[in-house]
């Protein structure tokens, strides 16, 4: 009971929040929307507007275009992908000239649209359009708005005047609101697309909220974006903790990050990002690229960071990358810190006859102990030279790294052959092996150790064989051996066989049997263990509305059911569907796990009610898609 | 707790009442004889009271016999007739059905659903992009575009 009154609470808590903030920032809207410039304003006898979709749809509608009045039937607008078409009856007008059609697609911002009509054939016409033509088939992609798909929406607002801004911003006015196609409240005024993928330039409120866990928090944003020149986030975010029971640790906290990228030329870009924790927390970036060409560019980079009690760390870096073309990539870069602490690194990559690839990179790092006087220096390079055929590939390494404060050195060539999958009795088979070996060098003072190792794999597979119409068979087979200089030896290998029944349409059955066995030898010693398991899958899907799976797993070996898993999707009505995951453990006898989602589908959000079992928790998403 | 719980849900609703809400107008309704969908199809399935589209497509070779353009329609209150056009990939007439009444009107009907179709004969149908357009009493409603290849479109 009290579950159901906390839900019931959270629930509308949650809807008066969502509400709230909109009816808030509405206010803000009033006096944004007429700083806006206003892109197009349709009146019409009937509008409608999606909110899942971010659609509209209008009925006997006019609207001013360029210096013309059009007027129209219909009217299908996805405000998203920017199609905005009009149709039926379609007359377009100024001064004296007066233009007829059948459909018109136009595109607001750039003024240019386009006319059809369909007589004894189809007659296309531009208006205002001596750019580029809009190609004129782009409305087969509102084929699927309808209005009937509009209602449907979880979301959607019906009124006779909508205006759209510059930034595309829907605004409606004395909209009616319908929830799950029941009509509610009313508003004088709304943003209509007050949504989750828009931002626009100002400060706004993202969330304020109380937790159990973290107290008070709130959220604010500060964003400033200057088509192609300049990008700006800054986002604030605080934590009141105090007015938690019974919490011992920091009363607030505070976290601001932001980040600035400027757009000086074409091929010259500077950018500035910040972080800032209240705990003493702090880091700094700034950067700047120039592109040279399309194949030669350069960084420069400061930063600077300050870790929690530590001293902190001022960082200048360079790093550039050049494509020669033929002769290969080469990319560098060094960084330097002014605590004498440094990181180098250097690598070249080429291909030659379009299949030797060829790759070396070098590191050098110096790097401060903690607080120690005494620097960590390491150098390490590798070289890679590989080539690649239809039937076979084969790849060489050398690694090396040396510990010049540890005076440790150790270099580690590698040879890797392996033969692409081949297959034999016309595709039934398929087989592929590899194998890897390495070998290891250590001197460490005046010591030398090696050692070597080498893996070699075997697999075989087969496509399905039909044995009768809707009944198959397919089996794989894997052998793996291992050795090494120790004389440690490990041989694996395990088979796979797996069967496939459909008994009716949308209901199939699958059975799988695997077999694994893990052996250790060495010198007299032979250990290993095996393992097995059975298990079947019930496959359920005869319609849109239903599909579905159990599992039920077997082992063999103790003669003991393991667990079993159920994932069951219901579709109940409209775009609502109940979706179930269900685990049970044979051994424990209990149900471990039980998920239930309750979910509905809108456009470019899904809402989700969640019940966990294990975790015992409630929860409401809202998940944007 | 509920203290701040209690004031949070009081300014929220304030701000709520004071910025946006007003008392509604009166309803508004779209006008009746909405298009449902409009499909290209090769068969019609003419088992149930109404028909149902099948092999929904808007590719086409001279192996399928015909192109069936569908439409349903909903809340039909009034008379209504339709009328289909196909226009060739050069843009010409080729087929035109003239008026074909679907409702006289004088009852409603909660659904309607209609057909017409262009045989795919090589000698007189060309291939390429195509365009049927659908009239419902003169006034233009829909469109589907769809490609007629001579041999299946994946060779």
């Amino acid at each position: 009971m009290n579950s159901l009154r906390s839900f019931i609470v959270v629930f509308f808590f949650f809807l008066f929040i969502s509400a709230g903030l909109n009816a808030s920032k509405m206010g803000l809207m009033n006096q944004a929307s007429t700083k806006e410039e206003t892109l197009i304003s349709l009146k019409g006898e009937y509008l409608a507007y999606s909110y899942d979709f971010n659609q509209i749809y209008g009925e006997n509608v006019e609207f001013k275009f360029s210096s013309y009045s059009v007027s129209c039937r219909h009217i299908k607008m996805d405000i998203t992908p920017r199609i905005f078409y009009a149709y039926g009856d379609v007359i377009i007008e100024k001064g004296d000239e007066k233009l007829n059609g059948d459909e018109f697609l136009f595109d607001p911002k750039a003024k240019k649209g386009t006319l059809v009509s369909y007589g004894e054939k189809i007659e296309i016409k531009e208006v205002e359009n001596d750019k580029k033509e809009i190609p004129w088939q782009k409305n087969d992609a509102l084929n699927e708005l309808t209005l009937a798909k509009i209602q449907k929406s979880l979301i959607y607002f019906a009124c006779q005047t909508i205006h759209i801004t510059t930034d595309f911003d829907v605004y409606g006015y004395n909209v009616t609101l319908f929830i799950e196609g029941l009509e509610s409240v009313g508003f004088k005024k709304l943003r209509l697309s007050g949504g989750i993928n828009q931002r626009r330039n100002g400060i706004s409120l993202n969330r304020i909220w109380y937790t159990k866990s973290q107290g008070l928090i709130g959220r604010v944003s500060y964003f400033y974006e200057k088509e192609k020149k300049v990008n700006s986030l800054t986002q604030l975010h605080y934590e009141e903790r105090s007015v938690l029971k019974n919490y011992s640790g920091l009363k607030r906290q505070v976290d601001v990050m932001s980040s600035t990228t400027i757009n000086l030329k074409n091929d010259l870009n500077l950018g500035l990002t910040g972080n800032y924790n209240s705990s003493s927390l702090w880091n700094t970036l700034f950067w700047l690229n120039k592109n040279w060409s399309k194949k030669f560019s350069t960084q420069v980079n400061f930063s600077y960071n300050k870790p929690i009690n530590l001293k902190g760390e001022a960082w200048f870096g360079l790093q550039s990358t050049i494509d020669t073309g033929k002769f290969g990539n080469v990319s560098f870069s060094g960084k330097y810190e002014i605590q004498n602490q440094m990181l180098t690194n250097f690598s070249y990559g080429n291909t030659f006859l379009k299949k030797i690839n060829f790759r070396l990179s070098s590191s050098y790092s110096q790097i401060k102990i903690g607080e120690s006087p005494d620097y960590s220096k390491i150098f390490s390079g590798g070289v890679n030279l590989s080539y690649d055929s239809r039937i076979f590939n084969v790849s060489t390494d050398y690694f090396l790294n040396y510990d010049l404060f540890g005076d440790q050195l150790l270099s580690q060539p590698q040879l890797r052959l392996g033969f692409n999958p081949f297959q034999f009795y016309g595709g039934l088979i398929s087989a592929s092996i590899y194998n890897i070996f390495i070998y290891n060098n250590m001197k460490k003072g005046g010591i030398e150790e090696d050692s070597y190792s080498n893996n070699t794999v075997l697999t075989l597979s087969t496509q399905p064989i039909f044995l009768q119409k809707g009944f198959s068979l397919n089996y794989n087979f894997s052998l793996e051996q291992f050795v090494e200089k120790e004389g440690r030896n490990f041989t694996t290998g395990g088979f796979i066989f797996k069967a496939n029944k459909s008994i009716v349409k949308g209901i199939s059955v699958q059975g799988l049997y695997s077999f694994q066995s893990r052996r250790k030898t060495k010198d007299w010693l032979i250990e290993g263990t095996t393992s097995q398991d059975l298990s079947a899958v019930l496959k359920v899907n005869p319609s849109e509305r239903l599909n579905g799976w159990i599992s039920f797993s077997y082992d063999p070996k103790n003669s003991q059911w393991r667990q079993s898993f159920a994932d069951i999707s219901v579709g109940i009505i409209r775009n609502w569907k109940l979706h179930s995951l269900v685990h049970y453990d044979f051994l424990l006898r209990k149900i471990n796990n039980v998920d239930l989602y309750l979910i509905r589908d809108a456009g470019r959000f899904q809402l989700r009610f969640i019940w966990r079992s294990l975790s015992k928790q409630f929860l409401i998403e809202l998940v944007p898609r | 707790m509920k203290k701040y719980l209690a004031t949070s849900v009081l300014v929220i609703l304030l701000s709520f009442f004071w910025n946006c809400i007003s008392f509604k107008s009166g309803s508004l309704f779209p006008s009746e004889n909405q298009v449902e969908s409009i499909h290209l199809c090769k068969k019609i399935d003419d088992s149930d009271g109404l028909l149902k589209p099948l092999d929904i497509q808007s590719e086409f070779t001279f192996k399928d016999d015909r192109v069936i353009c569908f439409i349903r329609l909903k809340d039909i209150a009034t008379k209504i007739d339709l009328r289909w056009k196909w226009y060739s990939p050069d843009k010409k007439l080729v087929r035109d059905t003239g008026n074909v009444i679907v409702s006289q009107g004088d009852r409603y009907l909660a659904a309607a659903t209609a057909y017409d179709r262009l045989q795919l004969n090589p000698e007189n149908i060309a291939e390429g992009k195509w365009t049927v357009v659908i009239f419902m009493n003169d006034k233009f409603i829909g469109k589907k575009l769809f490609q007629i290849f001579p041999s299946s479109p994946q060779l």
